[in-house]
Parts: C-alpha cells; structure tokens; sequence
C-alpha cells in the first residue's frame, strides 16, 4: 500500500522511532476526575435540572379529510367559518377560496365587524423549517386581506403561523398534505 | 480564530479543486492506520447493559472521524493482560483499542480504555472516564475516539463532544426541545408542553440557548441557561419570530420577524436591545445567516417567485442572488463564506428524491451536490466547518446524518421517534 500524506508520517515516526519511546501514557488522574477535563458532564447535570414545562393549547377535533368548520357563538348569534385551503408552495386564494373568503366574512360580519379573530396559518409538512413558517404566516396574511376587504376591522385580526406544526393528519398522502395547507380562523366569543 | 484557521484550511483544499468543480472536494489524505475495537472479557463489562453500544458507538465514531481504517474484529480481550501482538499483526491491525466498561452500584458509568500499538508491541495509552449516569455512555464513547484520535496526532474531532440542540413535534402544537450528543443517541428534554421551536446555541461554549415558544399567546423568543435552568423573555413578535444566527461573539443575532405580518430578517443586539431591520421585501424572507465577516448575511426570500438564496450587505437595501441552480432553495446555512442549502428537485413535491444538499461559495462559482437521494434537510455547519450534520429521510426511515466535507464522505445513524422540526450544533 502506497504510504503518502500526514498519517505516514505519523506511523512511520511510530515504526521507527519504537525504541526512543518507552514510556506508557497513562494518565491517572482521569480515573478519579470525572469524564471531561472540559466540564462536559457538569453541563449534563445542570440539563437535568432544566425542565421548563407550560400547559396550553388549543385541541380541534373532527375528521381530517372534512374541511374543518369553526362555529362560535356571539351575543346569541352563530358565527360559522370555514378554513381556508392552499395550492403547494402558495399564498394566494384560489377561485372557490375567495368565495368561500367572503362567506366567512359575511358570517363574521352579521355579529359585527369588531369580532375578535386569530387566523392560524399552517403549511404541509413539505419546505424546511423557517420558510415554512413564514408561509403559514402569509397565508393566514392573505386570509387577514381578505376579511379586511369585507369590511372586518384589520385591528381586531390577530395572526400566528404554525408552520408544519398543526397537521390534522399525518399521513403520506396527496389529500393529507392538501388538508395541511390552510388558513384556520378562530372566532373569539 | 478556529473560524478563520478552519476557513484557510477550507480555501486551501478548495483550491485544490476550484479547476473542477466535479472534483472531490479534497483527496484522500493517505494512508490511515487500522484500528479495531475489542471488548473486554471480563464480569463487569460482560454485565454492562450498555458495553455493546458502546462498542459499536466507538467503531463508528472511529469510522465518521476519516482518520483510520476500523476493522471489525470478533475477538474479546481481557483488560487486565496484554494483548497478543502478533495475532493483530496478523491482520493489519495498527492499533487495538481494550475497553471495559463498568456500572456503578450507585448511579454512573464507568469507560476505560488501553491503546496498543502492533508496531510498538507496546500498550501506549491507558485512560479511565466516568461519568455520573449511565445513559450519557455516548459522550464517553466520543472522548475515548477523540483520545484514540489524539494519539495518531490526526485533525482535530473534538466537535464529537458538542451537542446538538432540536425541537421535535410530537403531536399537533406540540413540541418538545432536546439536547443531544452528535448521533442523537444520547437525548434529554429540556422544554416541553405547547409548541416550542427553533432552538439555536446562544454561545460557543453552548450554555444558554435561544427558542421561540407559542406559550405567551405570541411567538416569543426565549433565552435559557443551561446551568441556573432559568429562562427569560428576549422579545415578542406577532405572526413569527425565530432566531436564524447568533453572531460569533455572541451579542448579535439575526431574527426572522413579522411585526407588520410580514416575515423580514431583523439583527437584533443584545447590549443595546435594539432591532435594526436588514431585509425589506413585501413577500417571504427568511433564514438570515452571518457570512465570514458578519457584515454580509445569506437568506431565503421568494422575491423571484420562489424560494431561493440570496445575499444582502448589512445596511444595504439590495441583494444579490446567490444560487442560479435550482427552482426551490428553501434553506440555508453557512460557515465562513461557505453556504450550504437545501434544493427541492422535481417538478413537484411529492416524487422521490425531493430534497438535496448543495455546497457552494459566496466567492467563487464552486457548487457540490452533497447527497442524491431522499429527503435531506436542516443541514447544519460544525463549528469547526469540517462537517455537516442534517437529517435525512427515505423509504419512511429518519437519520442523523453526517457529511465529512475534508473526507468526502457521509454517516447515517437511525433515529427512532418523533418528527424534527429544527437543529441546531
């Protein structure tokens, strides 16, 4: 085997040079120091003591492959919304979407336009990490236009993007990743 | 100053292969002496529940450093005598590595190794780790190669001993963030409840982390420090607020923010508490990262209609677009003035071999395709810029995986649960 570059080096210094070295490295402290001289598994303790937990969250249930229908009461009256759904990689309405937009603004509008809103944008579980959320975002910024258009006031519209990780389904499916790219609203009583 | 001492040893070997960009990014450093792992025979070791995964741990991480030729031998060897030379010499053995493990009565482990060099005939090493639980074994297994590594005087492997930090979705609005060693073999929940996201190292040393939590009603960008288990609030933000980067200093970072619902990369100071808005566009830009002298950054924007990979001056209102390849680029990250990115290839999203990593410079034409099947994202700079770590998923299988750029070489370690949402080394 041809012996080229700095590991020859190395070995043939060990070959060679196999009599000038007599000596066993051993070092003995290690055995009673702890495993890392550079204070690796004093971090490793402190991490046991780092449990932040929060107790939230929102659930929604129902069957997946429905498109998911929000029904809030105000003052007596009923306020029923329907998600929004998008095309792959894409913030705009699609045609059946603006008319279902301006239902759920009609919807909104009939209790009034000061209806407190939070729309939720989410994405399929396709796209990396941070761009997925600011597609959720748009999305949910798109939806936010249209009630505004309507007449909703913008002011009392809240947005949050949820990226890839709101799925209501996760199967591998072109239907399961359609019913992920969409725009919740959650009407506030 | 391991930046720019990492960053020569890159431009050197690129270099090499600037001529052709198809070229290995570096040859084959030459011979590689062989080492193999052989276990101890004795009681302790034999009843160790973890003494098998530390032997495969060792060879592997032995195998991913590039440095030696990892022999797989079947032999078991007492700790406490020599080793039989000639039987080694036999096969071509360089180096054998004895080690024994041990489990305390109380809580801990316990590796210790004995280093023989066949050439030598001579025991050249013998070193002892403990650690005080025995399911941080993975963190003993890459000292003891880091230590095997030392002895032949080869790179550096120390990045072996980082952790990695990731948030994992484990239902819907939920997630948990995790630290990790390397191989995810080790993993130790830190946060979790709500949907906790992006987590990224806040330091060098990696004491206190940045995340963003949904816990506070809006996206909130947390800080964490790993030793007093105390967090604070850094900042809010409607729509999304993620840290991208923290400067090599650590007093700046780049956010992604959407105070006016639109996603912008904003540097945020950490003396002065002030965000200064870097990027304007009234679609998608994200994913900011600090090039070499951090006056530049690289990111995300679907300013040409799809997502792909730009670069902006600090200060300046135009950017430049980095990559001419590919029609979705939609990740990013960088050392030096290398970028490495993420490339939806296809026509659509949902045949196969969707997404691969791509290498290039922000001063050269150089482009390296680093993978070619599967989904390959989150890919992540060492600090020492010599590695890649990103996650890979094929045939509904999920892996760590892990490029060795000097070696032109990549390593799959499985992982067993949950989705990853982000990662962070």
């Amino acid at each position: 085997m041809k012996k080229i570059g700095l590991y020859s080096v190395v070995l043939a210094a060990l070959l060679v040079g196999g009599c000038t070295q007599k000596s066993v490295q051993v070092d003995s402290d290690s055995v009673s120091t702890g495993a890392h001289s550079n204070g690796l598994d004093s971090k490793l303790n402190a991490m046991d003591n780092v449990k932040l937990d929060f107790v939230e969250g929102l659930s929604d249930g129902g069957d997946w492959r429905n498109d998911r229908v929000f029904s809030t009461m105000i003052d007596g009256k009923l306020v029923q919304v329907t998600s929004l759904y998008f095309p792959f990689d894409k913030f705009h309405l699609t045609e059946d979407m603006v008319t279902r937009a301006k239902t759920n603004s009609q919807s909104i509008l009939a209790v009034g336009r000061d209806v407190k809103i939070t729309l939720e944008g989410n994405t399929d579980e396709w796209g990396t990490d941070e761009y997925n959320y600011a597609l959720g975002l748009k999305r949910a910024n798109t939806a936010k236009q249209a009630l505004v258009n309507d007449g909703v006031n913008a002011a009392t519209i809240a947005m949050v993007s949820l990226g890839e990780g709101n799925p209501v389904c996760t199967e591998k499916s072109q239907k399961c990743w359609q019913m992920n790219r969409r725009v919740d609203y959650k009407v506030m009583p | 100053m391991l930046r720019v001492l990492g960053l020569l040893i890159f431009l050197y070997q690129f270099a090499i292969s600037a001529a052709d960009v198809s070229m290995e990014i570096v040859k084959n450093a030459g011979y590689k002496p062989s080492v193999a792992v052989v276990s101890s025979t004795d009681a302790a070791n034999m009843q160790s529940k973890f003494a098998g995964e530390v032997h495969k741990l060792l060879e592997k991480d032995l195998e991913v450093s590039g440095h030696f030729n990892v022999k797989s031998v079947s032999a078991q060897h007492n700790f406490n005598s020599n080793i039989n030379y000639y039987e080694f010499k036999k096969l071509n053995i360089d180096l054998v590595a004895n080690i024994t493990t041990e489990q305390s009565v109380f809580e801990g482990f316990i590796l210790k190794l004995k280093l023989y060099d066949t050439n030598l005939n001579q025991l050249v090493l013998e070193k002892s780790f403990n650690s005080a639980k025995d399911d941080r074994y993975p963190f003993l297994a890459h000292r003891v190669a880091i230590e095997i590594n030392n002895y032949v005087k080869a790179p550096s492997i120390d990045w072996m001993e980082r952790f990695v930090i990731f948030s994992r979705y484990t239902t819907p609005k939920e997630s948990q963030i995790v630290i990790a060693d390397y191989t995810l073999t080790f993993q130790k929940v830190v946060v979790q409840s709500g949907l906790n996201i992006f987590p990224k190292w806040a330091d060098n040393v990696q004491e206190n982390f940045y995340y963003t939590t949904y816990n506070f009603g809006v996206p909130t960008l947390m800080k964490v420090n790993i030793f007093t288990a105390q967090s604070q609030k850094i900042a809010q933000s409607d729509g999304m607020l993620v840290c991208s980067d923290v400067s090599n200093d650590g007093k700046k970072l780049l956010v992604t923010m959407a105070p006016n619902s639109q996603p912008d990369i904003y540097e945020y100071n950490t003396i002065s508490k002030n965000f200064t808005k870097i990027t304007d566009y009234s679609g998608i830009d994200v994913n900011g990262h600090y090039l070499e002298d951090e006056r530049s950054i690289v990111f995300v924007s679907d300013r040409l209609g799809n997502p792909n990979i730009f670069t902006q001056k600090i200060g300046d209102r135009g950017a430049s677009r980095l990559v001419y390849h590919g029609k979705n680029n939609n990740s990013a990250n960088t050392f030096g003035n290398f970028v490495v990115y993420t490339s939806r290839e296809g026509d659509n999203a949902f045949g196969k071999n969707n997404f691969n990593l791509y290498l290039v410079s922000t001063q050269s034409s150089f482009i390296k395709k680093l993978t070619t099947s599967g989904m390959n994202q989150f890919p992540k700079f060492s600090k020492d810029g010599e590695s890649i770590v990103f996650i890979k998923t094929e045939n509904e299988r999920s892996y760590v995986g892990i490029i060795r750029l000097n070696h032109d070489k990549s390593f799959l370690f499985p992982l067993s649960k949950g989705s990853i949402q982000s990662i962070d080394w």
